[in-house]
């Protein structure tokens, strides 16, 4: 009875099909992926992520440019 | 005669990769090991498979930013080294690294927790007192890099 308990796990567990949803797979849970990603308001999530980007690189630029700044150290 | 020194380049590059690991700590501590939230999982709630890969592509797509940013890190650090009148003092080094944390704290708390709602800091509370506590943390980074970079005379 054990064993072939066991033998119907491992054989539900070797057909169990993996959930494929990568990126760029060709399956259903992929495709659903890539529709929620490229239809549902793409334009205003990816605006929205890149959001902070623009202020972080102008601090960037004030903090690399403008006058330098002498360390008495040698001066 | 030797040329008098500047800190400004040490702390600029510093600063840039204080703000590139600060996104990865952020993407790495709260989005994947502690996963308390994604990048829009304020907008498009983590509740099935499909909802939590869809925010993985877009947590992807900000660390992707992240990267950039330390790689220009890298290349601000490495045009200071070619200088030769730059100071690399150590405390430019962390007082850059946490000023360039607390504003990526500062910048992306405000921008995406307070005032788009993109996510926030624990998803399952909203909007919560963790997001002033992020806010508050990435003031005292900045406040405390500061006093460590700041010129001396």
């Amino acid at each position: 009875m054990k064993t072939a308990t066991l033998v119907l796990a491992l054989a539900a567990l070797m057909a169990a099909a993996p959930a494929t949803a990568c990126t760029l797979c060709h399956s259903p849970g992929a495709a659903a992926v890539r529709h929620q990603l490229l239809h549902a308001d793409l334009v205003r999530n990816a605006a929205a992520v890149a959001a902070p980007i623009p202020l972080l690189l102008a601090m960037i630029l004030f903090a690399a440019g403008g006058p330098a700044r002498r360390s008495a150290r040698d001066a | 005669m030797t040329r008098p020194l500047t800190s400004r380049p040490a702390v600029a590059a510093a600063l840039t990769l204080g703000i590139g690991l600060g996104g990865f700590f952020d993407g790495i501590a709260f989005h994947q090991i502690l996963q308390l939230h994604n990048m829009l999982s304020g907008w498009l709630p983590v509740t099935d498979l499909v909802s939590a890969k869809t925010n993985m592509v877009w947590d992807g797509l900000f660390h992707a930013a992240m990267w950039l940013i330390t790689l220009l890190g890298v290349a601000l650090l490495w045009r200071a080294a070619r200088r030769g009148d730059v100071d690399f003092a150590v405390r430019h080094l962390i007082g850059g690294l946490l000023i360039g944390w607390g504003l990526f704290n500062l910048v992306e708390g405000s921008i995406d927790h307070q005032l788009l709602g993109v996510h926030h800091v624990v998803e399952a509370l909203g909007a919560s007192a963790w997001d002033y506590a992020f806010l508050a943390w990435g003031a005292a980074m900045l406040v405390g890099g500061w006093r460590l970079a700041r010129p001396r005379p």
